[in-house]
């Protein structure tokens, strides 16, 4: 896709993994661009769970951002060195 | 004939009213206005505290009641999330921790197992208690269920055992005779019986009143706070001292009102935080001051709850009663009318042993508890206008 | 913090209402949950066939534009910030920096959210709402699948799927729901199209302008004769109306759907066939997003031609609460223009009751929400005008008896 000016780079881990993302966006979309689709797992079925309605009302996308939990991946904006975890 | 009975009032005291009585071999409606724990019992915590008791028969009755849940899951063949993890009452001065030495003396004079613990082995049993905490009493009793789930697993057995089930079907007036009860009239027909109990908690005078009478139950208002789910940090209920040592002195008829802690964890993963204790009619609202200043005491007793998410929080009304004891019996004055209400707090845990003293009564069979410190005439003589 | 007006929802209402507030010497606030302003407009990128300047709405532009004007007045805009209660004229929010807002009035124009529409699988990670899908395809610029079915025909997921194609990702085609107790007239075809026609002549696209013309008063025959073609296209995109999607499969991710045929009254057959597709988009409508207004004690009506439940109000966008205005698709559901419309009336119905503006400027104000229903290039809604005749009559019922004059 084409690549809009302005745009800074960064890098952050998912899960221990080191990728890379554009400062700013949301955490899900930058995982998104990286092929991430799962995010959590499901504590009761213990199914996968990703994105769904991509503006903080269904709380699927939720993941544990620098040592905080249950954080909407899909609010919460992409910082240098982040560090994402499912849950 | 076969004894019929009206059981008005579907929260788990009149489900579990219904539920004994159907064992009995005696026709049952149960009605309410709305649904099943639709009141208080769908807007409460989940404890069967046996040491946070009124001292004298309110205890003794709760150890009864205590005795039944235990096999109560395997009785009505449902999970309902029963546990008897214990309880703790959390103190943290000097002053509180006086009463509570005096209550746990009286506690086990009567066979109640309840023990004083210092403040580093609290935080034995529970790491995440703050070092604040310099004691607390520990009872192994104390126990847990969900209330929602009990109050539709008694109406289900109670459906089982024939009992009728109306609900959605509220209850206009009580129909009566010669200072006898007939039946009740609700908004769909009226419903003849032999006998009628009134299980309506905090909205019994409604029923009352149309037979000239009043009960001092009044609603108190209980805030509860539920948190995201969270790995397990509580595995027993968990008051604090305040709490519960304003509500053993308390004198009659001084109103309390404030903030108690009391904190457990369901099945599920979220805490239960509670509580304030307001008498502000049948007003639903609550007010973030209320919120944060809960917050603040579950913080204080656990402050790695500092940095957590609330997820709602709801407002339920106790039955509250000024000695704080439930009203049992049958209503002197019109024959065949019973009430079973106004547990306030306590309702959870007293809900078996109402069902079944309740159930022995009113098909005249021989009880082996004395219900007089209960029975309605303690309040009749200075109520009645 | 103190101010005069605070505004929740940072979209063309909110914005709208917070320059001409601005204008007008109110100091104001605009508070957003999501990390930017904008809202639903962010996502909008198609064809504007009533504006005879511009070809192309392009919401993320008219966003920044709004933004802009409004910090250019000194509007406060609070992004990444929950309301989560509010009490008699104070606002509490979840901000790290500030914890209440107090305000001499509020306007509530919180949008709408999607309405679910759960098929058997809906839950799996490649399952994705299609207002998502738009943002996460106009804005983020990311691309949500490869291979993507939508499931629900109506003019937001039709747009959305145009949109999708000529960003490069496959479109394999759009289906109905299988018959549910959720889904009721959505998997109708005969219902689906007939609400696709009725909104057709102002429908932002090629198909609907011609199936349009060609419905003049005789919409059933058309109905029936369109769903005797077992496959129309828009843009290159099939739209299967008599195809059902009665389950979603995959072990961890979307690797398939199930699909049997409808037949025209919307009963499903038995045969079932396979689909491969990692990429779901559902599409169930748009519903007010109405919780603030009920934390405000605010009345609540349900009418369905507005959307759902929404807060009872009047013409000019009062609430029955003192102090308290609704702007935007909290008031139904209806297109970015009249959003806009309706922020401006919600400001000029506020700054009326603060004797700033006059009954004139109120009533211009007004008769501006008309016209940009008028001109507006997308509706999602066919009988929203007979919602909004409902609500004024609610409100008289509601008003009379208080003694309103």
């Amino acid at each position: 896709m084409e690549n809009q000016n302005h745009e800074k780079e960064i890098s952050f881990t998912f899960n221990g993994k080191r990728i890379k993302g554009i400062e700013g966006q949301p955490i899900a979309a930058a995982l998104m661009a990286n092929g991430i689709r799962a995010i959590r797992t499901c504590t009761v079925t213990g199914e996968p769970r990703g994105i769904y309605c991509g503006i903080g009302h269904c709380y699927e996308c939720r993941a544990t951002v620098n040592q905080k939990r249950n954080i909407r991946t899909c609010l919460k904006c992409l910082e240098e060195n982040m560090d994402i975890k499912s849950e | 004939m076969k004894q019929k009975v009206v059981v008005i009032g579907a929260g788990i005291i009149g489900t579990s009213v219904a539920y004994f009585l159907s064992k009995k071999n005696v026709n049952i409606v149960l009605v309410d206005a709305k649904d099943i724990a639709s009141g208080t019992s769908g807007a409460c915590d989940k404890a069967i505290m046996l040491q946070s008791k009124k001292w004298g028969p309110a205890l003794e009755l709760a150890i009864q009641s205590a005795t039944l849940y235990k096999d109560l899951e395997q009785e009505l063949q449902q999970d309902l999330e029963y546990r008897q993890g214990g309880g703790l009452i959390l103190i943290d001065n000097e002053q509180d921790l006086k009463v509570l030495q005096q209550t746990v003396e009286k506690q086990n004079s009567i066979g109640l197992n309840v023990k004083i613990l210092t403040g580093d082995e609290v935080r034995k049993k529970n790491p995440y208690l703050s070092e604040k905490i310099i004691a607390a009493s520990w009872c192994e009793e104390d126990a847990e269920i969900n209330p929602m789930l009990t109050a539709f697993a008694f109406a289900k057995a109670a459906h089982k055992n024939k009992a009728i089930l109306r609900l959605n079907c509220e209850v206009l007036d009580l129909v009566t005779e010669n200072n006898r009860i007939l039946g009740v009239q609700t908004t769909h027909g009226k419903i003849y019986a032999d006998s009628v109990v009134i299980c309506s908690g905090v909205w019994t005078n409604q029923i009352l009143k149309t037979v000239q009478l009043e009960v001092p139950i009044i609603p108190r208002k209980g805030i509860i706070l539920v948190t995201e789910k969270l790995p397990k940090i509580i595995d027993c209920n968990i008051l604090s001292g305040s709490y519960i040592v304003s509500k053993l002195q308390k004198e009659q008829n001084s109103i309390p009102y404030g903030i108690g802690l009391a904190i457990s964890q369901t099945k599920s993963g979220t805490l239960l935080i509670g509580g304030s204790r307001e008498f502000v009619g049948f007003d639903e609202s609550i007010k973030t001051k209320i919120i944060r200043d809960i917050a603040k005491q579950a913080i204080h007793a656990f402050p790695c709850l500092d940095n957590i998410h609330l997820i709602r929080s709801f407002a339920g009304f106790r039955p509250y009663t000024p000695d704080n004891m439930p009203i049992l019996g049958e209503i002197p004055s019109v024959q065949g009318l019973y009430i079973a209400a106004g547990h306030e707090g306590d309702g959870v845990a007293l809900a078996p042993i109402t069902g079944k003293l309740m159930s022995e009564l009113i098909t005249n069979q021989k009880i082996e508890f004395d219900l007089s410190p209960f029975s309605i005439e303690r309040f009749l003589e200075s109520t009645i206008s | 913090m103190k101010v005069d007006v605070a505004i929740v929802g940072a979209g063309p209402a909110g914005l709208i209402a917070s320059i001409e507030l601005a204008k007008n010497g109110m100091k104001v606030v605009v508070i957003d949950e999501y990390y930017r302003s904008g809202g639903r407009l962010l996502g909008q990128l198609y064809e504007d066939t009533k504006s005879e300047k511009k070809r192309m709405w392009d919401g993320k532009e008219i966003a920044n534009h709004l933004m802009d004007e409004a910090l250019s007045l000194g509007v406060q805009i609070l992004c990444k910030t929950t309301v989560w209660k509010i009490e008699s004229n104070c606002l509490f929010i979840s901000n790290s920096e500030i914890k209440e807002i107090h305000s001499k009035a509020i306007i509530l124009a919180t949008g709408a959210i999607e309405k679910a529409l759960p098929i058997p699988g809906w839950q799996k990670v490649g399952v994705i709402a299609v207002g998502a899908a738009q943002t996460f395809t106009n804005l983020h610029r990311v691309k949500i699948g490869n291979r993507v079915l939508f499931v629900g025909i109506d003019p937001l997921s039709i747009s959305v799927a145009m949109e999708m194609k000529k960003a490069g990702i496959h479109v394999v085609g759009m289906m109905l729901p299988a018959p549910s107790l959720m889904t009721g007239e959505k998997s109708n075809p005969q219902d689906v199209l007939e609400q696709l026609l009725m909104v057709a002549h102002m429908a932002p696209n090629y198909f609907f302008r011609i199936a349009g013309k060609l419905v003049k008063g005789k919409i059933k025959k058309l109905i029936v004769n369109l769903l005797k073609f077992n496959l129309i296209q828009i843009m290159g995109i099939p739209l299967y109306f008599r195809k059902a999607v009665t389950q979603i499969n995959g072990q961890r991710e979307v690797e398939s759907v199930s699909v049997s045929n409808l037949s025209t009254n919307g009963e499903l057959s038995r045969i079932e066939t396979k689909l491969e597709v990692d990429t779901v988009c559902l599409s169930g409508g748009l519903l007010p997003l109405v919780d603030l207004t009920q934390v405000a004690n605010c009345i609540l009506v349900d009418i369905p031609e507005l959307g759902g439940i929404v807060p009872l109000h009047n013409k000019y966008l009062k609430t029955s609460v003192e102090g308290i205005y609704v702007a935007g698709n909290i008031t139904g559901i209806e297109g970015a223009k009249v959003a806009m419309a309706q922020g401006k009336l919600a400001a000029f119905s506020l700054l009326y009751d603060f004797k700033i503006v006059s009954e004139q400027q109120l009533q211009m104000a007004f008769n501006e929400v008309d016209i940009a229903r008028k001109s507006s290039p997308i509706s999602f809604l066919p009988n929203i005008k007979i919602g909004r005749k409902i609500m004024e009559e609610k409100w008289k019922a509601y008003s009379i008896p208080i003694g309103e004059k």
